[in-house]
This record gives C-alpha cells, structure tokens and sequence, in this order.
C-alpha cells in the first residue's frame, strides 16, 4: 500500500522534476549566492521542508540570518523585508545529516599527538585523546564531507579498537577557508568511546582502566565523608564547651571571636587538575558509547560490568545480532540509552533468516541510530540505499530518518543545534529532487551553516566543480 | 511527493503504552525467573536410568535441586511440587565429556580460556544435540596443525568448559585442566637425555623453592626453560604424553614413577601390548576406536602386521584393566565436512569400541566417568549420584544407539537443550523400533 503510494508520488514528481531540470540552472544561477554576506537574510522557498523526521513534509520558506534559522514560514507567508530569496522549488529539504561516530578525519593520517598505535594484543588508553588532536586540514577529505548530505560528524581520534579510543569531536564539513582545525568544531569533546572484546588482555586492560577509575571515585568519596564527619565531630565538640552549665549563673555573652580555636591555616589552593574523564564518566559528568560487536563480547562485557560497583550508563555501537541477545540487550535498557548500528541485517543462527535487529530495537521503545556501512565519502553517500533496505525489511521511513537526523543529534549533545530545522539551530541542510528513500532521490545541494558546500547541476548530469570525487 | 507522517501518528503514540507494558512484562519475567532458578524441584521419573557409577535402573527416577542430584533410585514418585519430565520408555545417563575439543565454545583464547570463552558459539548446540554437556576445551590450532601437542607451558590453555549454552556464568569448570608435554621428535637419543636432565633440574628447583619458602625467603627465579618441567612436577593437574612408540611409553612410565606425577598417554599407538604395565601404574590412556582414514603412505596397510586393528585397542585397554577415555574422532564440530567424523559423533566413537570387544557399561563410562576422572573433576561430573552435578541427558534410546536422539540436555540442572526447539533436529522423525 505504502509502497504503491511512493510510486504514484513519484511518477507525478517525475513529470514536475523535468520541468524543475529545466528551471533550475537558470534559477539558480541567477538567485542563489554561493556564500551569504554577514548579517544577510536568506530565505530559502522550497517545495518540500522537512523540519525533523517525523514531521510533515510541506512547502515553505526557511529565513536564514548569520548561518542560523531564524524562522522557518509557510509557504504563503511574507518573506522579510530585504531578504534575498533562493528558490528551491522541486527540492525536499531534509536537516543535514549527523554521523555520531566517524573515523573519517583520519585519512591519510598516521601519526601525531591524538593517535596511539592500536592493535588487539594490547588495548590502548587513548582518554587524553580528542577528536580534533588528529584533524588536519590539509587533506581535502574535510572539504568533500559536505557532498555527501551530511553536515556533522562525531570523529574518533583512535580507530575503535582501542579499549578507550577517545574522545569526540563534533565538526562540520570545511569551506576551504579555515586555517585552524578549530574552526570545524561544534563541540570538542562529546563523548568517550570505549571498546570491549573478550580474551584475557581486554579484561585485564579494562581492570587496569575502568576499576582504577572506580577506586579513585570510591577514594574521593570515603576522604569527603570523612572529612564532613570530622567538621561535624569538631562542631559538636564546639557547641559542647559552649553549652556547658556555667555555675549558677547565666550564661555569658558569647567569647570574642579572637577567641575562637585557631582555624585551620587556608592550605595553598591545590592546581587544578584536568579531569580524567574516565573518572567523569563514572560520575556522570561525560557520555559514553561502548563498542562491542561479537555476542561473545556482550556476555563478557557485561560480566565485567556488572562487578563494578558503580556504574554508567552508555550508548551501545554494535553489529547486527541475533533475536536472543537483541533481546538481552533490551533487558539492560537501565543501562544502554541508545543503540548505533550500521544499516544492515543480521540472521538467525543456524538458519538463511535474516533478522533486521533495527527493527526489533526500535519496536522495543530503543532509539536506533544508523552510521554509514563503509567510514568513506562513498559510503556517506549511499547512506539512503541502505536505509531504504532497511525500510524495506520493517523499519518505519520516518524511524529511518530520525536514525540519521535527530536521534544522532542527540546522542552527541547537539539536539538544539543540528538533526532539525528548528529556530536557533544552525542552518545544515540537504536538498534532494525527491523522497530521499526513493531509490532513484538525488542530491540537488548541501548548506552548511547557510552556506552552499555542494552543488549538483542536474542539466547535465554530472557534479559540478569540487564535488567530483 | 510528500513523505506522509499521519500514518506513524498512532504508533507514537502508543509507544509510551507499549513501553510501560513490556517494561512490566519484563520486569515480571525476570522475577519468577530468579525465583525458578533457586527453589523449583526437577524430577524425570519412569525412565531406563544409566547412572554409570552403579548398575542400570530400570523404570528410574533422577530427582535434582539448585542444579545438584538428590536422589537416584528405581520406581521413586517425584516429590510434591515438582516439575516433572515423564521419560516412559526413554533413557537417561550423564551428559558426556569429551576430553578434547578445539574451537568449541571459545572465541578467542589471548592468555587464557575463561575470558575467551563464547556462550553464544553455534556449535554448543550441536555438540549438546549430541549429548555433550562438558569439554575440556583447547583452542583451535593454526592452520598447518601446531595445537594441543605443543609445549603448552603450565597448561594455561586449556580448560574444562561446560556448554551451557548463552549463559556464561555457569560455564567455566577448571582451568588450566591439564599440561600437554611434546616428546622429542628429533635428535631422539640426545633429548631424551636433555628430558631426564630438565626433570633433575626440575625437582632441584623445587627443592630450592620449598627451602625458600620454609624461610619465608623470596623464590629462587624460575627460568623459562624449566616453567613446564616444574609444572608437570608440581602435579596439580595431570600431564598429557603422546608417545610415538612403547619406547616411549616406557620413558613416561619411569618418569612418571621416578618423580611421582600423574601422566595421561594420548593415543598410545602400541601401548596395548604393554596395557598391563599401565594399568599397574594407574597410568590412564586416550584412544580413538576408529583408525586413520587417509595416509601419505598409500602403499602400505594401515596398520603393521601384528598390531591391532583400531576398533580392537579400546576394548583390550580396558581388559588389562586400564581407564580408557575414547577421543572423538576429530576434535572440532563441523558439519560441513564428513558427517559422522567429528566431536558430534563421539557416542558413536563409543560405539565402534562396543564392536571391537567393550561391553556397553564401559564403552559409556570411556566418554563420561572416565574423562571426568582424567580431568580430576569427578567429584562434580561423569556419574549421577547423589551430591553431584545434574548434568543428564534425556535421549529416545540407548546412548549408544546410533538411532537415538538426545530430547532434552540439562546442565547444572537446567534445560539448555530442548530437541523439539532445535531448527536442526526436530524436523528428523524419530525411529520407531527400538
């Protein structure tokens, strides 16, 4: 039923996207400036917004200022008073798309500060390492990110083998211009990415890692009660001496201060420490995603876990499972706040059956996040074939696009600023000539932050400029 | 072209119900599952009891708690309350132990087995289809074959796992199990003299050691040549030999006197001839029931003249009153090979010992009370007696009938194998005849 009615829709938007071929060079060469001035008001009149998944899609005016979202209007309305207006008639505009965990700024890339050597024998400690440590801007990969309709990747400093990989950085795709690395991000670190396989060396790494970090919040927390009682017991002494009978008479006007027991000398201010953020993450002060894969790696990961006595909760980054321990995993739900697969099935033991484990997440209330199967240009942009599979085997097109969009947003801290057009959100945003899950959707352009970062000239069928890969 | 969200309104909105009662239901589910796991009495009642230990119990009933057998007797009614498993007309005897299997239930095996061990691994199931409840488990060799018979240094890698399937709390049984010791195969004459010359060195250094300690002095250092030496004379846990000829055998057995540790012969090709002297010495052996089924030498016959056929070594083991533990006949499952040539078949391998001579009382203790004892883990496995595990196999006929199916496999008391739930097994209609 569903799929007849993409159909219909899209042999009616066929005839439209002809004439919308024919138009829009024309129309975009004449209206739309390849970078908004300072201070300009863009409003941007398209056939189709989506404003975050799940909503309605419908025409309107998104009213861009600064790089921002000022409003996003309907159709009919008036657009503000010396904006200048793009036409984007034949375009469905989607939120730009957010990669919660890439190792994309990697490439090329061997060594330097943010990057330990990483192998299965002996899992690293990379805590100290950022995300944005191992960028480098002169690779061209942070230019061509915009061409894939994404517009905000969490990278990983450490391939993800790591026992503790790193933390992330959240950046956009680059304009060409910046000079710093800096200028890329959004968030310098939004999570630590932990990683767990079973074998002898993991357990003892994770013992050396997680439940010294343990002890030492255990420590903090026994030296603070201590003090306090001390502070107590000494108060209580005080107000003792003080309140003791004086003979016979009243009680005498309180001592002078001068008096009073010699206070403590103020000890010199210790330097302040930077936090470990393993230590964070135990008290809840830094998220966490946790890699394990294998159904192996789960039992042991959570044997290991469950020892510890305090604990964190998590985002789960794992393969496609099996009914049972998608089930298990479900049980944990205390636990693990979302899951992070790639958009592909999994199978039932012993049997040809495949299963779609996103599925069976999402239908148990489980927010699902999709990340690209292959960590490339490409693979970013094949990204709606693969969701369109998945769409096809039960999970919901606007679970799907949530699953790029907002849930990822999200799961990086970043929900008011990136996943939706919102009011006050950065203007990220993918244009496609039609329902992106239609297997024949192209991508028309990409802004980010209200500037065009990818083009394609319909007219000939080519990509135009830069974005030929 | 619009992409329709009216249609995803009634689900949103009842995700927040559907949430709140599966919460409900899961939380519930979880409950009455710990409560199960502690209390509930478990019965099988009506069955022909094989408990290895004691003669066979017709019309038998194994009653068992908290994952340990109360009782094993004939014509006994279960207990109030009990959940009972009729077995009428069917059999029951302990899970079976194989003494090897590579590969089996562990994932990886970097530094040891317990933290490398895969609850999730395919082949438990098959191995419990087929009435396989513990293994001793060893990795899997490289490919080109260095494997158990390499200098394993104080056994570290290898363990007795039982398969219990998706639960890997109740798995791990013992590690290390045993010290797999390679002979020489080369420069015989001079290593086997270097061989004697370790073990002094050996006992030397734990003379030393043992001085050291009565002074509450620091160890003497241990150096790595010697690790394995000393881990053999230590003996808190038997050592594997693979003896090519009875030369051999007798070396091991004058060791094995000589300095007091329990030496266990791995497939002893010609040691029947001297099965007396091993079971003298207590010396345990391990044996295959089936010959090799593929030779370089393709000229030659299989075996000499005047050895003994494969199938007949088990049973003349066991009548010089040897404990003889069967091998399966490779250690690995895999079905995609010959059927019948692997660790599934290993009642089978009992089987074909049956035919060479065995009486069917021993051929089944050769791949359960035997191994477990091998294994020093006899205390908890390979019998059903009071006090013990209740790891027990239900099956449609005798063990050792190639005709019979496991139907249900418990493990420390619970049902991990259920043949009307397996996707392989239940869709084979069972034999009548019996």
């Amino acid at each position: 039923m569903r799929l007849k009615m993409y159909q219909d829709q899209d042999n009616r938007e066929r005839g439209r996207a002809r004439i919308v071929r024919l138009l829009l060079p024309v129309l975009l060469a004449v209206l739309s400036p390849a970078v908004a001035a300072d201070g300009e008001v863009v409003a941007y009149r398209a056939g189709k917004i989506i404003r975050s998944a799940g909503e309605a899609a419908a025409a309107g005016i998104l009213i861009v200022r600064d790089g921002k979202i000022e409003d996003v209007l309907a159709a009919d309305a008036k657009t503000p008073e010396g904006a200048k207006v793009v036409e984007l008639p034949g375009a469905v505009v989607l939120p730009g798309l957010v990669n919660p965990l890439s190792g994309i700024s990697q490439v090329n890339f061997t060594s330097g500060p943010g990057r330990a050597s990483q192998s299965n024998s002996s899992p690293s400690d990379g805590r100290k390492a950022v995300g944005l440590s191992s960028l480098n801007l002169k690779h061209e990969v942070y230019r061509r990110l915009g061409r894939t309709g994404y517009t905000t990747f969490a990278v990983v400093p450490n391939d993800t083998r790591g026992l503790i990989a790193g933390q992330a950085s959240v950046i956009r795709p680059a304009l060409g211009k910046e000079k710093e690395p800096g200028e890329l991000v959004l968030e310098k670190s939004a999570y630590l990415l932990l990683g767990f396989s079973s074998g002898k060396t993991w357990y003892d790494a994770g013992l050396r890692y997680l439940k010294k970090a343990v002890d030492d919040i255990l420590k903090e927390k026994a030296a603070k009660k201590k003090a306090e009682e001390d502070a107590r017991k000494k108060a209580e002494e005080a107000k003792k001496k003080a309140s003791q009978p004086s003979t016979g008479e009243k009680k005498p006007a309180p001592a002078p201060p001068a008096v009073k027991p010699a206070a403590p000398k103020p000890k010199p201010a210790p330097k302040p420490k930077v936090p470990d953020p393993l230590v964070q993450l135990f008290k809840g002060e830094k998220k966490a995603f946790v890699r394990v894969t294998s159904p192996a790696a789960l039992a042991h990961f959570f044997a290991f876990f469950d020892k510890l006595p305090i604990k964190f909760q998590f985002v789960l980054v794992t393969g496609p499972q099996p009914p049972e321990i998608v089930e298990m995993l479900i049980e944990r739900r205390k636990q693990i706040t979302a899951v992070i697969l790639e958009p592909r099935m999994g199978r039932i033991p012993e049997t040809s059956i495949y299963v779609n484990t996103a599925r069976l997440f999402l239908r148990s209330g489980m927010p699902v996040a999709f990340v690209p199967l292959r960590d490339t240009i490409d693979g970013h942009r094949e990204i709606f074939f693969q969701l369109a599979a998945m769409v096809k085997s039960g999970v919901l097109p606007h679970e799907a696009l949530a699953g790029v969009t907002s849930v990822p947003a999200d799961l990086v801290g970043l929900g008011a600023k990136v996943g939706s057009l919102k009011k006050g959100g950065l203007a990220n945003f993918a244009c496609y000539d039609r329902d992106p899950l239609s297997g024949t959707a192209r991508l028309l352009s990409v802004y980010v932050e209200g500037r065009k970062v990818f083009e394609d000239d319909p007219s000939t069928g080519e990509l135009s400029g830069e974005a030929i890969r | 072209m619009t992409i329709r969200t009216r249609d995803y309104g009634m689900p949103a909105l009842l995700l927040p119900l559907v949430l709140a009662a599966f919460f409900c239901a899961s939380l519930g589910a979880e409950e009455t599952r710990e409560k199960e796991k502690k209390s509930i009495v478990q019965a099988v009642v009506g069955a022909t009891v094989l408990p290895v230990s004691g003669p066979m119990v017709r019309r038998g009933t194994v009653i068992w708690k908290d994952g340990k057998i109360l009782e094993v007797a004939a014509e006994l009614a279960a207990p109030e309350g009990a959940r009972v498993h009729d077995a009428d007309g069917l059999y029951v005897c302990p899970g079976f132990v194989s003494i090897v299997a590579m590969g089996v239930g562990i994932e990886t095996s970097s530094g040891n087995i317990g933290n490398g061990l895969n609850p999730w691994d395919r082949e438990l199931t098959i191995a419990l289809a087929n009435g396989i409840t513990t293994v001793q488990a060893l990795p899997a060799p490289f490919f080109g074959g260095f494997g158990q018979d390499g200098p394993l240094y104080g056994g570290s890698n290898s363990a007795v796992i039982k398969l219990t399937q998706g639960d890997l709390g109740g798995m791990l049984v013992k590690e290390p199990a045993m010290n797999y010791f390679s002979l020489p195969t080369r420069q015989l004459e001079l290593n086997y003299f270097l061989l004697r010359e370790r073990f002094k060195q050996a006992k030397a250094y734990l003379a030393k050691r043992a001085e050291a300690r009565a002074k509450k002095a620091t160890a003497p250092k241990l150096s790595s040549s010697l690790k394995l030496y000393v881990a053999v004379l230590e003996n808190t846990r038997p050592t594997v030999f693979s003896p090519a000829n009875n030369h051999e055998v007798k070396i091991v057995l004058s060791l094995s006197r000589e300095y007091g540790f329990d030496a266990v012969l791995n497939e002893p090709k010609d040691a029947w001839m001297m099965a007396a002297d091993l079971a003298a010495a207590n010396v345990p052996v391990l044996v295959k029931s089936r010959g090799p089924d593929f030779d370089f030498n393709t000229t030659g016959p299989l075996f000499e003249k005047g050895q003994m056929a494969p199938v007949r070594r088990p049973a003349a083991f066991v009548r010089a009153g040897c404990q003889v533990s069967i091998l399966p006949y490779r250690r690995g499952i895999s079905l995609a090979g010959l059927a019948g040539r692997d660790l599934a078949t290993l009642h089978i391998d009992a089987a074909f010992a049956v035919r060479g001579g065995m009486s069917n009382e021993d051929a089944l203790k050769a791949i359960t009370l035997n191994p477990a004892r091998t294994l020093r883990v006899d205390d908890r496995l390979g019998s059903l007696e009071k006090g013990k595990d209740a790891d027990l196999l239900i099956l449609s006929g005798h063990p050792l009938d190639y005709r019979s199916f496991v139907l249900k496999a418990f493990i420390n008391g619970k049902l991990y194998y259920d043949r009307e739930k397996s996707r392989i097994y239940r869709e084979i209609p069972l034999t009548g005849d019996k």
